[in-house]
């Protein structure tokens, strides 16, 4: 058996920025809620084109979030990452999208707020990626439920400082993370945390 | 499958797996007609003037706080607008957000669509960005520990959706399956 890759990685995602990473297939990546309380936005980009689909991956799971050894499918039904570990009480959620300068203005926030939404296309930017539009974020650590009733409920997240949660990525590709900017709905009020992202590269025969 | 077009909003009859596209003014009523049990269709639907501004699952659940839209209940587009309202469905919670249509590969209706899109000059986004559809006359059921069931929604022949523009859309639907019953689709301001 021989190591295929380098050291591994680990990156501060400072509260209200954005970390984009060039991840290959088989590696392990962690996102870790430093503080607690703390969302992370993210999405992944397929080297071959394919973007991380939340309502694929509802589809194809049957469930609102992947279960440990389900997995993360972009828009054509490819598997991206496969949930290895989580550490957080959860729940994760992919049913909203990122925080927008359009939120944050029909909020009364003003369109400079902060949002992953800009993040996103800022980091992608980097990478030479413009996206016509904005997927929806896989929501890592948001506390969001469906009632019996059909509501849905967002409440203040339930993660401990150092949760965690790990995804083993399936093909090469950009991972992108956002330290949700978002202090305009939480309960009482917090302010956005540090995050931090691992990635350890696979070991193959 | 077999494109058909509707540039005088009419009425169109889908086979299984036929398509629908049209551009339908604000304020305009589209209705949907099951035309038996187990019929269902796949909905998109984008902004005239802004093909990047579309039907969006994610924006509705945001806005609306709701999984299972009723009537009155608003769609949401990715710029937060109320695209189009639902004024009528029978069946009863049966314009599904939660899951999109396997009906098809991707690739194949996103192509179809594109494809009489540009056929007509209609302005469509890029294929990266191609919205997902919303399944109509259908519903799922979440259960507490968040697993997604299809419910068998109580669609009969003759059960109706209709849902109200809220500004100038690309609309395109898509017949659900290989064998369902067909699909009624109606424009206009009855």
């Amino acid at each position: 058996m021989a190591e295929r890759t380098t050291e591994a990685v680990r990156i501060g995602v400072p509260a209200r920025d954005v970390a984009a990473l060039d991840v290959s297939a088989g590696s392990l990546i962690t996102v870790v809620d430093l503080a607690g309380r703390q969302g992370a936005d993210c999405l992944a980009l397929g080297k071959d084109g394919g973007i991380s689909c939340t309502r694929t991956t509802r589809s194809l799971n049957r469930s609102l979030f992947p279960n440990i050894g389900q997995s993360i499918y972009d828009d054509n039904g490819k598997a991206m990452l496969t949930l290895v570990e989580d550490t957080s009480p959860g729940p994760h959620g992919l049913l909203v999208p990122p925080c927008d300068p359009t939120m944050y203005r029909l909020r009364a926030a003003g369109c400079a707020h902060p949002s992953c939404h800009d993040n996103y296309h800022k980091a992608l930017a980097g990478f030479g990626i413009r996206l016509g539009h904005t997927p929806p974020s896989i929501c890592l650590f948001q506390n969001i439920r469906i009632h019996e009733t059909g509501q849905i409920a967002i409440e203040v997240n339930r993660s401990a400082a150092g949760d965690k949660i790990s995804f083993r990525a399936e093909c090469d590709l950009i991972f992108v993370v956002s330290a949700c900017p978002n202090d305009v709905f939480k309960r009482p009020p917090l302010q956005p945390t540090d995050l931090e992202v691992r990635i350890e590269p696979s070991r193959t025969e | 499958m077999q494109a058909l077009s509707s540039p005088h909003f009419d009425r169109a009859s889908l086979a299984p797996s036929q398509s629908w596209l049209a551009s339908i003014p604000a304020g305009m009523k589209l209705g949907f007609e099951a035309r038996g049990s187990g019929a269902g269709a796949a909905f998109f639907a984008w902004a005239q003037r802004d093909p990047f501004e579309q039907l969006s699952d994610a924006y509705t659940f945001m806005e609306l706080r709701w999984a299972r839209p009723r009537v009155g209940d608003s769609l949401y587009s990715t710029l937060r607008r109320p695209i189009v309202t639902i004024q009528r469905d029978d069946a009863g919670e049966s314009v599904d957000l939660l899951r999109h249509d396997v009906w098809w590969p991707r690739e194949q209706y996103v192509c179809l669509l594109a494809k009489e899109a540009a056929a007509r000059s209609f302005p469509a986004p890029e294929l990266r960005d191609w919205p997902f559809a919303v399944n109509l006359f259908a519903r799922t059921l979440v259960g507490t520990d968040g697993g997604l069931m299809t419910d068998v929604s109580d669609v009969m022949d003759g059960a109706r959706i209709e849902l109200i523009t809220g500004f100038e859309l690309v609309v395109g639907v898509i017949a659900a399956g290989q064998r369902s019953p067909a699909i009624e689709v109606t424009v206009g301001l009855w």
